[in-house]
């Protein structure tokens, strides 16, 4: 006797475990194995994987809406393979939507659930909703887009609930919105209320089976059966294991082929999005687009309970020895009707999807925004704020945002007033540019300022002026002697007759003084008011700079007083709106123009 | 007890279950070997499927061995002005907040840890000495006794000079130094941890 059995004797002396062991197997099946009866191992052997990976997916989930996205991320694109154990459960859950659905057919079509097994299909239908309610919670967990928009649906269907509707709506979520409650309550239901019902549900179901046995096929009398009756392990088991191999097969080989299971970019209540529920509520999802008014919540709340109702009822309704599916076709085809049905409603909305062009364009958008957070998530981490705050991670994040509301409008796009402010701003080809037709509409064309003289200066003196103008906005690459000669023929051409010199105090008469243009410093200074002396002066007010070269301090503050009520500038003061900070971001995002 | 769960085995003379198969229980006969083929295919079935959903695992579970998932910015961080350290050489304990502390996948501010500083003029010029406040035993919060003068470590009473050198108790060394620099009378700290009961310094 080797030394391992030997320990195997002592342990099964001690415990026992052999006889659990047969006693697990030795299950006779009438009429003898057969792949029709495959389904119900399949579906432990998935229920198992779900557990497994769901385990290990809760070791880096954070229930929180400021983490769970940002965890989430973290498993699919940080945890070495997290993407696979997230995806197989992802799949999985699929996997267990379909089986449950082929293990209700086989049963159905091999008339199980008749005497004396009503309450094996009872309870198989209770644990088909539990699935459900599985999808539904695990579906919001990873507070992606999707998950926070398509879980608003199903919660906002809980609420149009007659009567008791808010009170459910909150109970559910948590409260009057979604926010930490939602996904803590979320989390706790679908990992440990749901599977404490559902591991005690499935306990009852095999103890069922096992008191009931294998409901043969049908014609078949006692005798032949008896007589071609074999054991479960391992005839049966044999089959079973073939079809777990080739599900879970499946599952690996699509988990590989996509690459883990999709995740949207981090939920945004500010943000609109065409959510898409889970593929097997997308029948709930069509069939709710024909119902309008009242007749909406009908149906969405009505809907489930039918075929709920249908479902307990079936057992009591097809009564009678005969299983024969022939005979019994008036039942099995009310099934195969809702098959039916869910498949076609299933198609439609998958086709509406994939010929709506809109919709291609919003998810192809979509997609992009979520790997733009994926992939700073991933560099730079998630701020505590959480979720969309990823995006604050882009370089001048805010100052595009700032820009995008307040400059705009006038320095962007055809109908702008001011100069074009875009990738290459203050580079040296702009200035060249700028300096060879400062009216041109890229320039000054739209502003109404008053016209500059166009640089007449070609050849190595322009080059020249060109690298002085570039030297002001404080850039590390600047030819030094070219500046210096730029700088000559500045103080000589343009300082002499209409920019301020070098330490001349500027009169505000307009031209702005361009020591220091393009710095930071001095855009932040003219964004909060491109009126002062040193920049636009008269020129920013609308027929300020007609009014003549007027130098008298006195009459200066007379022609303010007259034309206080209609005074009309044209580049706004951002003093107020903008604070300093504010300003300066939006002037090293300016500066960073130039590179691109 | 043990005796009759003795005989209960005994008396079910228990066999495994293939030996079982092929007879009783009415079950049409098959080719034992074939069923010895079943049994063997599906057990290596199953571990070959155990093996695809457990060899993932382990990395999954082993991801976090080796790496620093909690981190921030390698830079030297203003803990005080100079001005706000007692005079004489009496240690201020203050906390090191990082503007960036990744952990795992979040980012912000946290506080990293806490120093003891002192003031020191050495001919004339100033000079701050750091100390980090994680004793070097086993990593507690080490506070300063008035009274005696010294660094106390209220967990296991370590004891430590002024100068953070061991004077007694269960540490292993001194407390750990950290490099200062005085800017615009400011002074930063270059905060670090290290790996607490061993005599020599590894960082962590």
């Amino acid at each position: 006797m080797g030394r391992l059995e030997q320990g195997l004797d002592w342990l099964d002396d001690r415990t026992g475990y052999r006889r659990v062991i047969d006693v697990a197997l030795t299950e006779p099946v009438a009429g003898g194995a057969s792949f029709a009866y495959v389904f119900g191992s399949v579906l432990t052997f998935v229920l198992l994987l779900q557990m497994t990976t769901g385990i290990f997916l809760a070791m880096y989930y954070s229930p929180s809406s400021t983490d769970a996205w940002a965890s989430v991320a973290n498993i699919q694109d940080g945890v070495t393979m997290g993407w696979f154990v997230r995806g197989l459960h992802a799949y999985g859950a699929s996997a267990m939507v379909i089986l449950a659905g082929l293990h209700m057919l086989q049963t159905a079509a091999y008339g199980a659930y008749k005497k004396p097994r009503e309450m094996s299909w009872i309870v198989g239908v209770l644990m088909f909703g539990l699935l459900m309610a599985f999808a539904l919670t695990g579906y919001l967990l990873p507070w992606d887009q999707t998950g926070y928009w398509a879980t608003r649906v199903a919660t906002g269907i809980a609420g149009s609930t007659p009567v008791v509707g808010q009170q459910v709506q909150q109970a559910l979520q948590g409260g009057n919105e979604y926010g930490n409650l939602t996904l803590t309550r979320f989390y706790s239901i679908h990992v440990f209320i749901l599977p404490a019902l559902l591991i005690g549900l499935v306990v009852i179901h095999i103890a069922l089976f096992r008191r009931h046995g294998v409901t043969p096929k049908w014609g078949q009398s006692k005798q032949q059966l008896e007589r071609t009756t074999q054991p479960f392990w391992p005839d049966q088991m044999f089959r079973d294991m073939i079809a777990i191999a080739v599900v879970f097969a499946a599952m690996v080989g699509l988990n590989l082929w996509t690459h883990g299971a999709g995740l949207e970019g981090p939920a945004d209540p500010g943000s609109s999005f065409d959510a898409r529920p889970e593929w097997y509520f997308r029948p709930l999802f069509q069939a709710l687009k024909y119902f309008h008014g009242p007749m909406e919540r009908v149906v969405a709340l009505g809907l489930p309970v039918v075929v709920g109702g249908v479902l307990f009822a079936l057992p009591f309704v097809d009564r009678g020895d005969d299983h024969n599916p022939k005979t019994r076709i008036k039942y099995l085809s009310v099934l195969g009707l809702g098959v039916v049905v869910a498949g076609a409603l299933t198609a439609v909305s998958f086709l509406a999807d994939s010929n709506d062009a809109r919709y291609q364009k919003a998810v192809a958008q979509a997609h992009q925004r979520a790997q733009l957070a994926r992939r700073l998530a991933n560099e730079h981490g998630v701020p505590a704020a959480g979720g969309v705050a990823v995006f604050t991670q882009v370089p001048h994040y805010e100052a595009k945002q700032l820009f995008a509301k307040h400059c705009a409008s006038c320095h962007q796009g055809d109908a702008r007033k001011g100069p074009e402010f875009g990738p290459g701003y203050n580079s040296r080809p702009w200035i060249r540019a700028f300096l060879l037709n400062p009216n041109g509409k890229r320039f000054f064309g739209l502003s109404g300022f008053g016209k500059m003289k166009p640089v007449k200066e070609r050849g190595d003196k322009l080059d020249a002026l060109v690298e002085f103008v570039y030297a002001q906005t404080g850039p590390a690459d600047v030819k030094g002697d070219l500046a210096a000669a730029g700088a000559k023929i500045y103080e000589n051409k343009c300082a002499a007759t209409c920019h301020p010199a070098k330490g001349e105090e500027p009169d505000g008469s307009g031209p702005p003084d361009l020591y220091g243009r393009g710095s930071a410093d001095y855009l932040v200074d003219l964004i909060a008011d491109p009126g002062q002396k040193r920049y636009f002066g008269k020129l920013n007010i609308v027929g300020g700079d007609k009014s003549g070269d007027d130098d008298d301090d006195d009459d200066d503050d007379d022609d303010t007083k007259k034309v206080k009520k209609k005074v009309q500038i044209r580049m706004p003061r951002f003093g107020r709106k903008l604070n300093d900070d504010q300003r300066r971001q939006l002037a090293e995002y300016l500066r960073s123009l130039r590179r691109n | 007890m043990v005796e009759s769960n003795d005989s209960m085995a005994d008396a079910d003379t228990l066999e495994g279950p293939e030996s079982e198969a092929g007879g009783g229980d009415g079950s049409s006969p098959v080719d034992p070997s074939r069923r010895t083929f079943m049994a063997r295919a599906t057990v290596s079935m199953g571990g070959v499927i155990g093996a695809i959903t457990a060899v993932p695992l382990v990395g999954y579970v082993f991801y976090p061995v080796g790496k620093k998932l909690v981190r921030s910015p390698d830079e030297p961080i203003e803990v005080a002005a100079v001005h706000e350290l007692p005079p004489g050489g009496k240690p201020l304990l203050v906390a090191v907040n990082a503007d960036a502390v990744r952990d795992a996948w979040s980012v912000s501010a946290a506080p990293l840890g806490a120093v003891w500083l002192r003031k020191l003029d050495k001919g004339g010029t100033t000079e701050v000495q750091a100390l980090s406040a994680t004793c070097p035993h086993l990593g507690c919060s080490v506070g300063y006794d008035e009274d005696a003068k010294e660094f106390l470590c209220p967990c296991h009473k370590s004891v430590f000079a002024l100068d953070g050198e061991k004077k007694s108790g269960p540490a292993k060394r001194g407390m750990d130094p950290l490099t200062t620099e005085i800017k615009n009378g400011r002074v930063t700290v270059r905060y670090k941890k290290f790996r607490s009961d061993v005599p020599d310094r590894e960082e962590v």
